[in-house]
């Protein structure tokens, strides 16, 4: 069992009501949510929050969360954060995010969708069920 | 044989209560007033020879022209009796006294029939009705035989007279005269009418229309240019001719039908891309696909058919059946025929590339819907989820905040689905906007202040320019509110924090009756890919926050008025939406 307690997660989403709904799940089971409305707002939050976990969303105005992704990796101190993608985007985009991220054998469309051979640590499709979340954080600060 | 003793009853009647002698001048008169009416050449020949019948007192009267189809002469009109059964009958050549007279240029008279060779026998087959005296003469004029009058059974007991003959003879150049103008009027008006009406079919191939609407208008068209009783179009399917259309009788039982290549006439048409006639549809072995008419209860006498031919492929055939003319149809009519269906095919095959076209567009457009559509009401869904969670958990922790924060939550996501299906109604179809006098200063000052809090929050400024000489307007002002509404919470979307600057102008049109809406902003501009992308539905840049609806509605509202939208855009520089409108007064 993982001690939540105290771990910090960083939610970027440009919804405002996804930002509380996240932030109010993270509460309920402990932990402290830093909040932030694009890629370019959760970089510079990234120093102060020392975040255990990213919760991102994709499609978002001014940077999204690809972009911020990309960036993330190209960090030392921060590439081994584990990030979960908590996004509506597959359905609109046409690319189904999903399989390329589990499908390892997609190194190349991995590299051509992220920019770089690195593909965030999980999926999550809007909208996200309490318990999936939280399930699926677990995994990753355990890991 | 009722048709014939009815004939008979009727003309009796007419010639016995007639007691009608008019003089060779009143005679002229009469044929000088039918010579300059409009009446088709078929109308005045039978008042001619209704004429000549009642000035000789005659049982019949008829006149005999060659068919230059078939080079025999034909009975044009018959008056009296035997006239039905003669009008239709065919003179057979060089056996007959009008071919004699047609060749000879000399005028026949018999008084008494029952002795003269060698034509005793055949007057008497004609039919069974006696002919005991005749008189033809020929219609010469400038040295050329047009054809003949007969003249049968003078009803008083003397015959021909001298006299009679040689008025006979004085009539039948003027009937000559008169006969010439009339073909000649005849043939002039029938090749007017035929280039008249291949011009009618070269201007539709050249307008676009939907493909059945064509298909319709090739039918009716061949089918009255060839003066026939039904035609039908076949499009080729594969291995098969489908009737896609057919006009007539019937018609509409022919469209279950196909025929499979090779088989019948249109089948063997479409395989080896000959035209074909068949003028004795009955005659078994005459290629005729007799299932056809089995199946709808058609009958089908003789028919003329052509293929489609759009560059190297055939891609049909077009057939009419029965001809309303007595030959049936002829190597003019396949001519004529063939002019058309090379103009029709061309209009077909690219009527079909648009309705593919069309088709694809839709299947793409309704894929689009249902994605963009599952899209928005998936992010609305998320919306409501998320205040139902925030409120529950307010209730849990008993605190009022949480609760106020997830009730707005639930609120908004409630509103948005409202909105969605109020945008999603106006671009599904068009409608007539509800005009009302309206002030568009007033729109513009509303708008600002519905969202001044928005635009502090990002510290936008926001400017005003009005023209001042513009009056009220008629327009939609619900609709035209929730446009300009559109173009400015865009404008604000797009500006930066402290730095946007948004002018709204009101506009009028100095050339024409227009006003509008200018909405310019100093924000990160529109790339040109989006640009072309920008009033297609769900298409959005704004993540969930957007449901890609807000353009197309603009565009809805703004065509629904007879107005205009247009979008200048510089990537980093800012953009201006310009919306003008007609000023309905």
């Amino acid at each position: 069992m993982v001690d939540l307690k105290g771990k910090v997660a960083l939610v970027v989403d440009d919804e405002l009501a996804q930002i509380e709904y996240i932030s109010a799940i993270l509460d309920d089971n402990h932990m402290t949510a830093v909040t932030a409305s694009n890629g370019i707002e959760a970089m510079n939050k990234l120093g102060e929050a020392k975040p255990d976990v990213i919760i991102l969303d994709i499609l978002m105005p001014e940077e999204s969360g690809m972009k911020f992704f990309h960036k993330l990796k190209k960090e030392e101190e921060y590439k081994d954060i584990p990030v979960i993608i908590v996004s509506g985007a597959s359905q609109v985009t046409g690319v189904d995010l999903k399989s390329i991220i589990y499908d390892k054998d997609f190194r190349e469309r991995k590299e051509k969708v992220f920019g770089i051979d690195a593909a965030p640590d999980a999926f999550l499709e809007k909208p996200v069920e309490p318990d999936t979340l939280m399930t699926t954080i677990k995994e990753y600060l355990s890991s | 044989m009722k048709d014939k003793s009815e004939g008979h009853i009727n003309a009796k009647k007419e010639n016995s209560g007639s007691g009608y002698l008019p003089n060779k001048s009143k005679f002229i008169d009469h044929a000088s007033k039918f010579s300059i009416t409009s009446l088709k050449p078929h109308d005045t020949f039978e008042v001619i020879m209704d004429l000549i019948s009642k000035i000789f007192d005659s049982d019949s009267c008829s006149l005999v022209l060659p068919n230059p189809n078939t080079n025999r002469l034909d009975f044009v009109s018959a008056y009296g009796i035997k006239a039905e059964e003669l009008g239709s009958s065919k003179v057979p050549s060089s056996k007959e006294i009008c071919q004699w007279v047609f060749v000879n240029h000399k005028p026949f008279i018999s008084t008494d029939n029952g002795n003269k060779e060698p034509f005793k026998d055949l007057l008497r087959s004609e039919s069974d009705y006696e002919t005991y005296n005749v008189a033809v003469v020929p219609l010469l004029l400038n040295g050329r035989c047009l054809g003949v009058v007969e003249i049968i059974n003078k009803k008083s007991i003397s015959a021909f007279t001298p006299e009679k003959i040689e008025l006979l003879k004085a009539l039948s150049q003027k009937i000559a005269v008169l006969v010439e103008n009339e073909l000649l009027f005849d043939r002039c008006s029938n090749q007017f009418y035929q280039r008249n009406t291949m011009l009618d079919l070269a201007r539709e191939v050249n307008t676009t229309r939907e493909l059945p609407d064509l298909l319709n208008f090739i039918v009716i068209t061949v089918a009255e240019l060839l003066n026939a009783e039904a035609s039908s179009l076949l499009l080729r399917e594969g291995d098969v001719l489908r009737f896609e259309i057919a006009y007539g009788e019937k018609g509409t039982e022919l469209k279950k039908f196909t025929v499979p290549l090779g088989a019948g006439i249109a089948g063997s048409v479409a395989l080896s891309g000959k035209s074909t006639i068949v003028n004795q549809a009955e005659i078994e072995g005459s290629g005729i696909f007799k299932e056809i008419d089995k199946q709808s209860g058609f009958t089908t006498r003789n028919l003329i058919a052509v293929p489609l031919r759009a560059k190297e492929n055939i891609i049909g055939v077009v057939e009419v059946v029965n001809s309303r003319n007595t030959e049936g149809f002829s190597e003019d009519d396949i001519a004529l025929l063939e002019g058309f269906s090379n103009q029709a095919a061309i209009a077909i095959e690219r009527a079909q590339l648009v309705e593919k076209r069309i088709q694809a567009e839709k299947m793409a457009t309704i894929g689009r819907t249902v994605a963009g559509l599952a899209h928005c009401i998936k992010n609305m869904a998320n919306a409501l989820k998320a205040g139902e969670y925030i409120v529950d958990k307010g209730f849990r922790d008993n605190n009022m905040d949480l609760l106020n924060k997830g009730w707005n939550i639930t609120k908004q996501g409630n509103e948005r689905i409202t909105d969605l299906v109020l945008d999603m109604l106006t671009i599904s179809k068009k409608r007539e906007p509800e005009y009302s006098l309206c002030d568009p200063r007033e729109i513009v000052t509303e708008i600002i202040d519905m969202t001044k809090e928005q635009a502090s929050d990002k510290n936008v400024r926001v400017e005003t320019k009005h023209d001042e000489t513009l009056d009220k307007v008629k327009v939609d002002r619900k609709n035209i509110f929730r446009c300009v509404l559109n173009l400015f919470t865009n404008a604000l979307d797009a500006s930066e924090k402290d730095k946007g600057i948004i002018k709204i102008e009101i506009f009028k049109n100095k050339k024409k009756p227009f006003f509008g809406f200018r909405i310019i902003d100093n924000g990160q501009g529109i790339s040109e890919e989006n640009q072309k992308k920008l009033f297609t539905e769900f298409f959005s840049t704004k993540g969930s926050k957007g449901t890609g609806l807000g353009l197309s509605v603009t565009q809805a509202i703004v065509s629904d008025h007879g107005g205009s939208i247009k979008c200048d855009s510089q990537l980093g520089e800012g953009t201006t939406f310009t919306i003008e409108l007609p000023k309905g007064i």
